[in-house]
């Protein structure tokens, strides 16, 4: 999606992290591969922490489509009522 | 007795006849209205449509013109009661007579309703109502489309909404008119445009809102159009209607994936409220500890199970490096976020509490148990030992001693 690509999407985050949570309940890796992927866990909240941060609320107009299919978008500032 | 022939005797062709009759009915019946019901429904390939009017004791043909049939606003079925007004005639070819109908109406139902009604059964059939094709939302949108007006209250709700509770929701509003004559028609073309942009990769989103503030039942009609209802069934991401208040229901809100009984509940049940996403990633942290820390336990106690037997203090060296590595990890976290989340401070206080009681033996006594080979290795997985082989299984006190039955 907008996600840059540094930016992990969420979902995709937390489906990893799930995924490491079994893996350590589930006690059948090593322990060195128990504590990289803790290690994995811990990058990701980090990055999910990071992305809560940016709370400029981003509104756009989208005026239509141009020939080549491309979005046309304008800023757009609510009106009062 | 024989045929006196009478001078003033008129003898008429049937075709003057017929038209003489037909002069008299069309004249004396120019416009009359008659209520009856429907049977031997038929539409021709011409447009026109012909049926027979009937009621217990009559019955009259009836003939509605592919013109006057255009501004018939509903489907006629037999077995329906209509009202019809129209004029006597008389077909000459057949000399049926027969009444040319220029209005019907449904008996009872308004037929706007009627019409409403019967566009909804027809996208039933269709499938356009289906759960299961109902498509799930989003947990934590970063691109919404918003198909309303740009004036009026309802942008205005949406576009608070999203700023208190997820304001990492980019917004793009696709303004059109949502009442009044061909507005069904433009927010059909509205939502076309985000599906395409949405299908083609140009700009993509994790749902369309659709809808509009509320207002009287003519008001919300364009959302009742079989092009709005179309477009939102055919759009490749995911649609959340949200028209007028909470009684009002449309076709849209039927079709939509998902259906907001208000445009601020549109964004209420789409976001998520950041300080609980916030929370919940506190959480996952709080686990992941636990589980690791629940890890190394296993692993020390395994060491030192080994340990009591004068074998090899090496693994406990390493065992230590290992938790060390753990708090360093865990420190790094908790300084990376520490600014931002008060409340994980509580949880991971919460936490190192927890952490105390983990001992080796507490493990034990919630229940999980330890089973080795008599060699005393560590069994996790079943296809390690055979039938008929002896494990010893430790529980929080005692041990057990068993045979494999099967593995």
């Amino acid at each position: 999606m907008s996600a840059k690509p540094t930016e992990i999407r969420f979902e995709d985050a937390l489906r990893e992290l799930d995924q490491i949570l079994r893996d350590l309940e589930e006690g059948a890796v090593s322990l060195e591969d128990s504590l990289s992927r803790y290690e994995r866990g811990v990058n990701l909240l980090k990055q999910c922490h990071g992305q809560l941060q940016n709370a400029e609320h981003r509104v756009k107009m989208l005026a239509g489509t141009k020939d080549d299919g491309a979005p046309d978008l304008h800023p757009f500032s609510p009106q009062a009522k | 007795m024989p045929p006196t022939a009478t001078p003033e005797r008129e003898v008429l062709s049937v075709n003057t006849l017929v038209n003489r009759a037909r002069g008299h009915l069309e004249t004396n019946f120019q416009t009359v209205w008659v209520e009856g019901e429907i049977t031997g429904f038929k539409k021709h390939s011409s447009g026109h449509w012909y049926f027979t009017l009937k009621d217990e004791r009559a019955q009259i043909r009836a003939m509605c013109s592919s013109g006057a049939n255009r501004r018939v606003r509903f489907d006629p079925a037999d077995g329906m009661q209509v009202i019809a007004r129209g004029r006597l005639t008389i077909f000459p070819a057949q000399g049926s007579f027969q009444i040319d109908v220029e209005q019907l109406e449904p008996k009872g139902l308004g037929s706007e309703e009627l019409a409403l009604r019967q566009l909804k059964e027809k996208l039933r059939k269709q499938g356009y109502f289906a759960p299961q094709r109902k498509r799930p939302l989003q947990r934590w949108p970063r691109r919404a489309a918003i198909v309303t007006s740009a004036k009026g209250a309802a942008i205005h709700d949406m576009l608070r909404q999203f700023a208190i509770r997820w304001p990492f929701c980019e917004v793009v509003l696709r303004p059109c008119r949502v009442q009044g004559e061909g507005s069904g028609d433009e927010i059909a073309g509205c939502i076309r445009m985000v599906s395409e942009l949405h299908r083609t990769k140009k700009l993509q989103f994790h749902a369309v809102i659709v809808g509009r503030g509320g207002g009287s039942a003519e008001d919300l009609k364009a959302f009742n159009e079989e092009a709005v209802a179309d477009a939102i069934f055919h759009c490749s991401c995911p649609v959340i209607s949200a028209v007028g208040h909470e009684a009002d229901w449309t076709i849209a809100d039927e079709v939509a994936d998902a259906r907001a009984s208000t445009p601020t509940n549109a964004v209420t049940l789409f976001t998520p409220l950041h300080t609980d996403v916030r929370r919940n990633l506190s959480e996952y942290h709080a686990r992941l500890r636990e589980n690791m820390y629940r890890r190394l336990q296993f692993a020390r106690q395994e060491v030192e199970h080994r340990a009591m037997r004068p074998v090899l203090k090496q693994p406990l060296r390493r065992l230590r490096e290992f938790e060390q590595r753990l708090d360093d990890i865990a420190d790094r976290l908790e300084r990376a976020v520490a600014n931002r989340l008060r409340k994980s401070d509580e949880s991971v206080a919460a936490l190192a509490a927890r952490l105390e009681s983990l001992s080796p033996l507490n493990i034990l006594s919630r229940g999980y148990s330890l089973t080795r080979t008599p060699g005393g290795t560590l069994l996790r997985d079943a296809a390690a030992v055979r039938p008929g082989e002896v494990i010893v299984t430790r529980l929080a006190n005692g041990e057990l001693t068993s045979r494999v039955e099967a593995t």
